[in-house]
């Protein structure tokens, strides 16, 4: 999972600035191809990586309803956040524009965490406040990384170290949960 | 007066089913009783109980209904997905219950 998300962090990087650089159709193919990577690596790792190792379990009603209340909780967040959105793009909202930290930690890091709160997965909040400031890091990275290789330089690092820190969990769990032998 | 309600308490213990009472089995029931389903290898690893031991107390459940097991070939590895049955459940629910009101019975 926090290969996946670090991957899916990383694809922000190319669309973000190299959609001017690259020759077409690379430049528009390059987000989702590895986008792609990261759901394969995350589909097929969770196949014959994780399944084999701890075995499949499905949980009962309390899970079911934690489940149904973060999309509800959710969808509702994305509905004040697109409201918001809309208010800062158009007319309506005039002057209505928030720095780039806020804008972040409104649009991105909010959401995160509130999936991180009801799934229990205490990373994500972390990796919420790394995406969230992803804007920010950009805009002061653009002091030392000429625009706009500065988004590739943030997102690449920020997804990087999200990667590191999944690949870290995933050796600690492939020496933790050997292969089982075949069941009896 | 005394001594006929304690003796009485103390009876429902030999009411209590020995067959979830059991600490392996009653970990398996417990952890069943949570879920939906879970094959082998989860139980196995939430357990700590070695293949040879789980398979024995899965049999004892089964036999008596508790558990139902179902078999399949997976990638040729066999895989079984187990799941508390309806009597498995309500007699886990009996046993709580006489637990609690024993346990709950225990106070000078």
């Amino acid at each position: 999972m926090d290969i996946y998300f670090g991957i899916l962090i990383a694809s922000f990087a190319p669309s973000l600035s190299l959609t001017e650089i690259l020759p077409f159709p690379l430049n528009v193919l390059l987000g989702p191809i590895m986008i792609g990577f990261g759901l394969a690596f995350f589909i097929l790792s969770k196949k014959f990586l994780i399944k084999p190792r701890i075995g499949v379990v499905k949980f009962g009603r309390k899970r079911k309803v934690r489940k149904r209340r973060t999309m509800v909780v959710l969808s509702i967040n994305i509905v004040i956040l697109l409201i918001l959105f809309l208010l800062r793009v158009s007319d309506i909202g005039g002057s209505f524009s928030l720095p780039f930290l806020i804008e972040g930690y409104l649009f991105l890091t909010v959401p995160l965490c509130i999936v991180a709160y009801f799934l229990q997965f205490t990373r994500l909040y972390i990796y919420g406040f790394l995406l969230g400031s992803g804007f920010f890091l950009a805009d002061i990275s653009s002091i030392i990384v000429p625009i706009p290789y500065n988004f590739l330089f943030t997102y690449l690092l920020l997804g990087g170290i999200i990667v590191i820190i999944g690949v870290t969990y995933l050796i600690r769990f492939l020496r933790k949960y050997p292969l089982p032998r075949e069941e009896t | 007066m005394k001594s006929d309600e304690s003796e009485g308490k103390i009876q429902i213990l030999t009411e209590i089913n020995k067959l979830i009472h059991e600490p392996a089995r009653l970990m398996i029931i417990s952890l069943l009783y949570v879920i939906e389903n879970a094959d082998f290898v989860w139980i196995k690893g939430q357990t700590g109980l070695t293949d040879g031991n789980l398979s024995s107390h899965l049999s004892k459940l089964e036999s008596a209904g508790y558990v139902t097991v179902e078999k399949s070939i997976k990638n040729k590895k066999t895989n079984t997905l187990l799941k508390l049955s309806e009597g498995g459940r309500k007699a886990f629910e009996e046993y709580r219950k006489k637990l609690t009101q024993i346990l709950g019975s225990t106070d000078n």
